[in-house]
């Protein structure tokens, strides 16, 4: 048994690899990106608009609902990264129930990326909402002493972003796949289904985690005179 | 549990370009095509809330202008009333200064036919007065009345108090002793005779009766000498009878006059 999809290499040319993880990826990337493009080629901009139109502006107006209840900003400049890291890592996990599909978010491969992307987002966000200096300043606060601490906390809740995402969806996987081995019928239907449940989960938590750093980047000063705006949540 | 950074670089990679995508694709044309459905909403609700606002106005003026018409409608009402009082006012006085006139006419007229009626009852009632005394004297005492009259005018003169008798008979010195005798009816001889003897006893001896007809008495004689006259007839009898009649016609127009004011 493959825990990541990294092993699995599907074509290799010299040195370069193509691994399971970066094909599905594309896979996932080709299939949202295709309905996206169906969907959004001929918009409505009346009040007839078709079923998956209607979706897509659920989940659309929905996503940005989100971020703005937790940033309380206007979610514009953010629904793109927030947006695409939730609808990334829903289709990710909710294709798992196709047979011979592996999800690239059981890959720590995938998820180390896509922390990453947050790591780097949340201070350019923060800089180009409040300027460097006044960014900066926030390590500083409320004494020098406390940088090595920001420091950890900065990297330690990247990598929490990282392996509970894995965690999550490769023990999902994981589960199903002892399952199938031990009670072909019943059990590993009802665990999908909680996988299926889990993935929708995960994807929500990382994408508010992630706006939730992001907002507190770019509302630390905000934060200090009006404590109540902000809650960073935790999973 | 392995990292693959060459992996981690690949879905770096693909993730940044699924944001540039999914942004291309999805959320700037669904935020698009929301923004420009909300627009044309709120378009579409100014557009009402004008067509609203317009239809209010219009009520507004509606109901400004049925005020108006009500408000001349009631100025025109009361004006004709004024004008129909005016007429009716108008008429009334009309009315009354014709009624006045044919009242006045008609009592003009009432006054004339009395007047005439008076002069035709003193005409005819004189003839017939003196008929009937005629035909009474003849018939109760066999005299005749022109007799009685020259006996009665003879009489008067003797009982004429003296100072009269002497104004009268110088009257009569002063025209040669000319006075003239006027009768209605003609005089005998005889009746002459007794005229004369009476007037020289009464008077004066040198008197000289001349006597003439006269229409405008009625059965009588009248005694003229210069300014005096001495006149016994039935003129004033029949003063007092017209007189009578004028009371009763009097009385009786005055019922008409108050029955026709009612």
């Amino acid at each position: 048994m493959r825990i990541s999809p990294d092993e699995w290499v599907l074509y290799s040319w010299r040195e370069l690899e193509l691994n399971a993880t970066i094909a599905f990826t594309w896979l996932v990337m080709a299939l949202i990106t295709g309905a996206s493009w169906l969907a959004t080629r001929r918009l409505s901009e009346t009040e007839d608009i078709s079923p998956f139109q209607n979706f897509l502006e659920v989940l659309v107006t929905g996503l940005a609902d989100q971020i703005r209840d937790v940033s309380r900003q206007e979610p514009g400049r953010y629904l793109p990264f927030v947006g695409t890291l939730f609808v990334f890592i829903a289709v990710s996990n909710l294709l798992s129930v196709v047979p011979g599909y592996v999800a690239p978010t059981g890959s720590l491969s995938t998820t180390v990326a896509l922390a990453l992307c947050v790591f780097v987002a949340v201070p350019l966000f923060g800089i180009a909402s409040r300027g460097l200096f006044s960014y900066l300043r926030e390590y500083l606060r409320p004494t020098p002493l406390m940088l090595p601490f920001t420091v950890i906390s900065e990297l330690s809740r990247t990598i929490a972003l990282a392996v509970r995402l894995y965690g999550n969806v490769m023990s999902g996987a994981m589960i199903a796949g002892i399952l199938i081995s031990i009670a072909p019928f019943f059990f590993p239907v009802v665990m999908q289904l909680l996988g299926l449940i889990t993935g929708l989960i995960q994807a929500y938590i990382f994408a508010i985690l992630a706006m939730v750093y992001i907002a507190s980047a770019t509302q630390a000063s905000h934060r200090k005179t009006e404590p109540d705006t902000q809650s960073e949540k935790e999973s | 549990m392995e990292i693959n950074w060459v992996t981690v670089a690949a879905q770096t990679v693909n993730f940044l370009i699924l944001v540039w995508l999914l942004h291309k694709f999805l959320y700037g044309p669904v935020m698009k095509a929301m923004a420009a459905r909300e627009e044309k909403i709120h378009k579409r609700k100014a557009e009402a809330d004008a067509e609203k606002e317009a239809a209010e106005n219009t009520r507004q003026g509606l109901e400004a202008d049925q005020a108006k018409l009500a408000a001349e409608r009631k100025a025109l009402l009361e004006d004709a009333h004024a004008e129909a009082e005016k007429v009716r006012h108008q008429l009334e006085a009309e009315a009354r200064a014709e009624t006045d006139t044919m009242r006045r006419a008609w009592l003009e007229q009432l006054a004339s036919e009395q007047t005439e009626f008076l002069t035709d009852v003193r005409g005819k009632g004189a003839d017939a007065i003196v008929e009937i005394c005629r035909t009474a004297l003849k018939e109760l005492a066999g005299e005749d009345l022109e007799r009685r009259i020259v006996a009665a005018f003879s009489g008067k003169l003797d009982a004429m108090p003296a100072d009269v008798r002497k104004k009268v008979a110088a009257a009569g010195k002063r025209h040669d002793g000319t006075v003239t005798v006027e009768s209605a009816f003609p005089l005998s001889k005889q009746d002459k005779q007794q005229i004369t003897e009476s007037l020289h006893t009464a008077m004066d001896p040198a008197l000289k009766p001349k006597f003439e007809a006269a229409d405008d008495l009625l059965a009588g004689i009248r005694l003229r000498a210069d300014s005096q006259v001495i006149e016994w007839s039935f003129n004033s009898f029949l003063d007092q009878l017209t007189n009578r009649i004028e009371e009763a016609l009097a009385g009786e127009t005055a019922r008409e006059r108050r029955a026709a004011a009612e």
